[in-house]
């Protein structure tokens, strides 16, 4: 390493950077990269995506309706119900952002920048214009500028060009901030910084190009949408029955606010609020989150691939065994240990080699840099008694320009079976044969075999176990590497996996399309597989409708980590991987993912439960639209009581709910779908139930008509508050439902012993109680004051639905009357 | 640090504790919830129905929702004995305070209390009800009472002697008068001259009715000063 360094130093005599002073004069003139890419959204983007949208606007329009037929109590509530939810979602993101940009700030990336002939690791904002930075494979270019010096390196711009080809640059070609360098080493000075860099102006860093939803997040979004349809079909009903009817401004602004309270903006709520907790939770976990939905989306995944390489082994190679072809080992010891100390684009191979044996560094007539695509490196050098182009690589690639004895074949076959990553080392004597451009690089034609390298790989002590748990959790766990089919198998098995079925890029290369993804699909092991094909795997899975999670370190595994639904990176992977990752695993802690898991899991329990509630209230209180209209040609609530029923029904609930939810497994299938069981028959009977009881409190308001008045003076708020405490009830009654405290409540959900959720519904019936007891409270809510037989009356009812929900759940009545299974 | 135990969790549906599969409607819980539910609907209709002959037979409600069809005058005053208003239609009944002269109240073991000295029936039903629930060939008392009147309902106690239709202002309008004179049989068994007075007018969208009974020898005296003061409201 010391010799490599030696190198660059020689090669950055030329390039001695900046002086101190000259930086500091340069930063003061506004010449500094003082710009933080954005690792998450802006508190603009939190305020634009809480505050502006359609249902706030038409809340807002609503209060300013209210407001101007003095109606103030309204126009209040409105405010504080709907903009007080915002408000405290704002708040919650902006926390949840500032926890997040803390911890990135920490795990950033460093820029190295040579200052005074001296390399440092400095943040990148500390660089500025005219400062000179080195490229190694796996770092992230920070700014833009120009290649300097002699160094060549291969670049992916995948990120900026979309184009997956490797960009070769040397000397006087511009690097673009946002792009990797995949190979080589090179120094470039930078020439725009801050709010002039590529990436700065393409918003923010690789990041921001991957944002894929979770299905959960799709299934919210549909739902919200479809109400938002039936609330824009209902608010036209009601313009029409404005012209049609006599309905006063006021009846109209009371309909609208009650029908825009349909629309589910809570759940946007929850679902942040879950994520946030759950960023917060991953804190201390060794798992730093780099997209919001990230532990969501790892509880929906079915198919893991992992490298092996730093993901299942820590990549800490020990150069075990050489095996000499035709030779001694004493002769091929030095040739290696020159050779590690004369490459500039060294890899975990050569550094390895270099540690066991060193050598003395040799200045490089060409160079062609290892790369995951070539699967080979070589050097030509000529100086001395070193003379000739000397190659190390995989030995199937190798071995094309070479003939090997059957013996060597064997002990290859048997070494990689073995687990242990075999290469092997070649030579030919002519330095010509090798192009100064590695980019035009061929393998020498007649090269000599000189010895097998055998290097082992330490498998993570956490990997049995956490495969099992992948496995035990019903997730294809696919190992896609670079090494040795049979090497990649050896590992598998020792780190427990059962299934190993195995291809190689090469059989891979003859499959057409179909053929591909079948093997994709049915394959578990993948061994010499280039950066494309490992890409190409990942979208053919995800073609079969496959939730494809991606584990990767090195910069070969960026293509295929952006292919993926999930991204994760190791943290001791390149810059490169970790910059494109959803999930960065801090200390390389693999263990760490199934606590992640099992917070993904818990993330979407909490949000489906909030889902249910707010499906029931919404679906029930829609179909007491329509069936009070059909039967009664009356309103069923007013703005205020419909407030109520949201707020201590739904709001307060929701709350809770994401807090406390536990891990699970759900059903792999769609989401709303999953949950027919437990709402259909609780929205089907609850509707039903509460319009009884409001028809019969109609009745009751009839019968206490004042002798001289007719149905025109009918008291409405005698059958509303009935149907507010109804409604209430029931939708509190379906909290011990929804996490059964005691065998008692099974019947929609599994037991869950948390007596926690029905403390809540009871305190919560408890404040809606106060309410009405309270006579400016009761007022403020237009609830008229039932007789205590009346409440009493009414909970006895709801009560009864809940023997009757309760029998119509356990005894799959809905299932068996539809012909389907609902659960 | 502590591993965790992938992928599980006390609470997950996994667990055997978890599953609601084993729960099951037994017949005698299906029994008892159908039960519950016919015993709720049966106190709700009879709380309803409660309510209703409360408020029905309420006396203060009776006159004003009589007060509320017609005004008039009863000498020596009135009360309310049953009033309803349902679905747009009044009816209410009220009657004097006063028996009629030389009858008393028969022993507490009697079958029925005599009848007030004046009974008032008025009603106002929206015509498109009343089309559909009377006949009007029918006798207009019969579709409310059976017998006297209301607080008399004995069947066969009024002897009608003469019947004869008259002419009348009632509401205003010139409207046929139906009058039954005759003799009424008392609880005690004694007989009092008694005589009956049916009238309808259809006004608007309602039609009006007005039954009134009165007992005594003076009873055609007393009906005529009540049917004077009888003024219909809108």
């Amino acid at each position: 390493m010391s010799n490599r360094l030696d190198q660059m130093d020689q090669n950055s005599n030329s390039l001695h950077g900046l002086t101190d002073q000259e930086a500091m004069m340069r930063r003061a003139a506004g010449q500094g990269n003082n710009v933080i890419l954005k690792s998450s959204r802006s508190y603009w983007q939190i305020l634009q995506e809480n505050l502006f949208t359609f249902i706030n606007a038409i809340f807002f329009a609503i209060s300013l309706v209210m407001f101007l037929l003095h109606r103030v109590g309204d126009a209040i509530l409105v405010v504080i119900v709907i903009f007080g939810g915002v408000l405290v979602n704002i708040y919650q993101e902006i926390w949840a952002k500032q926890q997040l940009d803390r911890i990135a700030l920490l795990n950033r990336p460093r820029a190295t920048v040579i200052r005074a002939g001296q390399e440092r690791e400095l943040d990148p904002t500390e660089i500025v214009l005219g400062d000179i930075l080195v490229l190694h494979p796996g770092d992230q270019i920070v700014v833009d500028g120009e290649v300097v010096g002699e160094g060549r390196v291969e670049v992916d711009e995948s990120l900026l060009t979309g184009e997956s080809d490797l960009v070769p640059k040397q000397a006087g070609q511009p690097v673009y901030s946002g792009s990797f360098c995949v190979s080589g080493t090179a120094w470039y000075q930078a020439q725009k910084v801050g709010t002039e860099t590529v990436a700065f102006k393409l918003m923010a860093g690789a990041r921001a190009f991957r944002r894929i939803l979770t299905p959960l997040q799709v299934e919210i979004n549909v739902v919200i949408r479809v109400f938002m349809l039936i609330a824009c079909f209902l608010w036209i009903l009601i313009a029409i029955s404005f012209v049609s009817r006599d309905h006063s401004l006021n009846d109209l602004a009371q309909r609208a606010a009650v029908i825009a309270g349909l629309v589910p903006a809570g759940l946007l709520i929850a679902i942040t609020l879950s994520y946030g907790l759950g960023a917060v939770r991953m804190v201390g976990q060794d798992v730093l989150l780099q997209q919001a939905n990230a532990v969501e989306s790892l509880s929906n995944v079915d198919t893991l691939c992992l490298d092996k390489t730093g993901t299942l082994t820590t990549n800490h190679l020990v150069l075990q065994e050489i095996y000499p072809i035709d030779t001694t080992e004493a002769i091929v010891r030095p040739l290696l240990a020159d050779y590690a100390a004369s490459t500039t684009a060294g890899n975990r191979t050569s550094e390895s080699i270099s540690q066991a044996l060193p050598g003395q560094a040799y200045l490089p007539l060409a160079e062609v840099p290892f790369s995951s695509a070539r699967k080979w490196s070589a050097l030509a050098l000529d100086q001395g008694d070193r003379r000739g182009v000397y190659v190390l690589g995989a030995p199937e690639v190798v071995s094309a320009a070479i003939s090997l004895g059957a013996e060597v074949l064997e002990y290859i076959d048997r070494r990689a079976a073995q687990g242990w990553r075999v290469v092997l080392f070649a030579y030919h004597p002519d330095p010509t044969q090798l192009p100064p451009e590695p980019e035009l690089a061929k393998l020498p034609p007649n090269l000599t075999p000189m010895a097998v390298l055998c290097f082992s790989d330490e498998l993570r002590p956490e990997a049995y176990e956490t495969l099992k748990g992948f496995e035990a959790a019903g997730i294809e766990v696919k190992i896609i590497s670079g090494d040795n089919p049979q090497t990649v198998a050896a590992l598998a098995k020792q780190a427990g996996l059962k299934e190993t079925r195995l291809i190689s890029g090469k059989e891979l290369e003859k499959l057409d399309a179909a053929q591909f993804t079948q093997a994709a699909q049915t394959h578990t092991i993948f061994g010499r597989i280039s950066p494309e094909q490992k890409a190409r795997l990942v979208m053919a899975l995800r073609q079969t409708g496959r939730y494809v999670a991606m584990i990767g370190d090195g910069v070969n595994d960026v293509l295929s980590l952006k292919q993926a639904h999930l991204a994760i990176a190791m943290e001791s992977g390149s810059k490169a991987t970790r910059s494109v990752a959803d999930i960065v695993l801090l200390k390389d802690s693999f263990g760490a993912l199934p606590r992640a898991f099992l917070e993904g899991q818990r993330i979407r329990n909490g949000i489906q439960d909030v889902l249910k509630l707010f499906l029931i209230r919404t679906f029930c209180v829609t179909l007491l639209i329509f069936a009070t209209a059909v039967v009664t040609d009356i309103f069923p609530l007013q703005n205020k009581q419909s407030a109520i029923v949201a707020l201590i029904g739904v709001g307060f609930p929701t709350m809770c709910i994401p807090i406390w939810a536990q891990p699970g497994i759900l059903p792999r299938r769609s989401m709303v779908r999953s949950m027919l069981h437990f709402v259909i028959p609780a929205t089907l009977t609850l509707t039903m139930v509460s319009l009884m009881v409001y028809l019969f409190y109609l009745v009751v308001a009839v019968l206490d008509l004042p002798p001289g008045s007719s149905v025109a003076n009918l008291n409405h708020a005698i059958p509303r508050s009935a149907l507010v405490t109804i409604l209430v009830m029931g939708e509190l009654l379906l909290i011990p439902f929804l996490k059964p405290p005691s065998r008692a409540w099974v019947g929609g959900e599994p037991l869950s012993r948390d007596w926690r959720y029905s403390i809540v519904a009871l305190v919560l019936l408890g404040m809606y109680l106060l309410i009405v007891a309270i006579p400016p409270l009761r007022q403020f809510f237009e609830l008229y004051p039932l007789s205590l037989v009346s409440y009493i009356f009414i909970g006895l009812v709801a009560l009864e639905w809940c023997l009757i929900l309760r029998a119509i759940w356990r005894s799959r009545f809905l299932d068996r009357f539809l012909g389907i299974d609902l659960s | 640090m502590e591993t965790p135990q992938p992928f599980s969790s006390p609470n997950s549906p996994n667990s055997p504790d978890a599953s609601n599969s084993s729960h099951s409607v037994s017949i005698w819980e299906s029994i008892a919830i159908a039960l519950g539910a016919v015993a709720l609907v049966t106190i709700g209709l009879m709380g309803l129905g409660v309510k209703a002959l409360n408020n029905a037979y309420d006396p203060e409600r009776a006159e004003a929702i009589a007060r509320s069809v017609i005004t008039y005058t009863i000498p020596g005053g009135a009360k309310g004995l049953f009033g309803a208003n349902v679905g747009g239609a009044k009816v209410a009944i009220v009657a004097s305070n006063r028996l009629p002269p030389g009858v008393t109240l028969p022993p507490a073991a009697a079958v029925a209390s005599p009848p007030p000295a004046i009974e008032l029936l008025v009603a106002r039903i929206p015509v498109s009800q009343e089309t559909e629930e009377i006949n009007p060939e029918e006798e207009v008392a019969n579709q409310f009472f059976s017998g006297f009147s209301f607080s008399y309902q004995t069947e066969g106690v009024f002897q009608v002697v003469e019947t004869h239709t008259t002419y009348g202002v009632f509401c205003g309008v010139l409207v046929p008068m139906t009058v039954q004179q005759g003799r009424l049989i008392l609880p005690d068994q004694s007989t009092t001259a008694a005589a009956k007075y049916e009238m309808r007018v259809d006004r608007e969208t309602s039609k009006y009715i007005a039954i009134l009974t009165a007992v005594g020898e003076d009873a055609e005296e007393k009906a005529n000063a009540v049917l004077q003061s009888l003024q219909c409201q809108d």
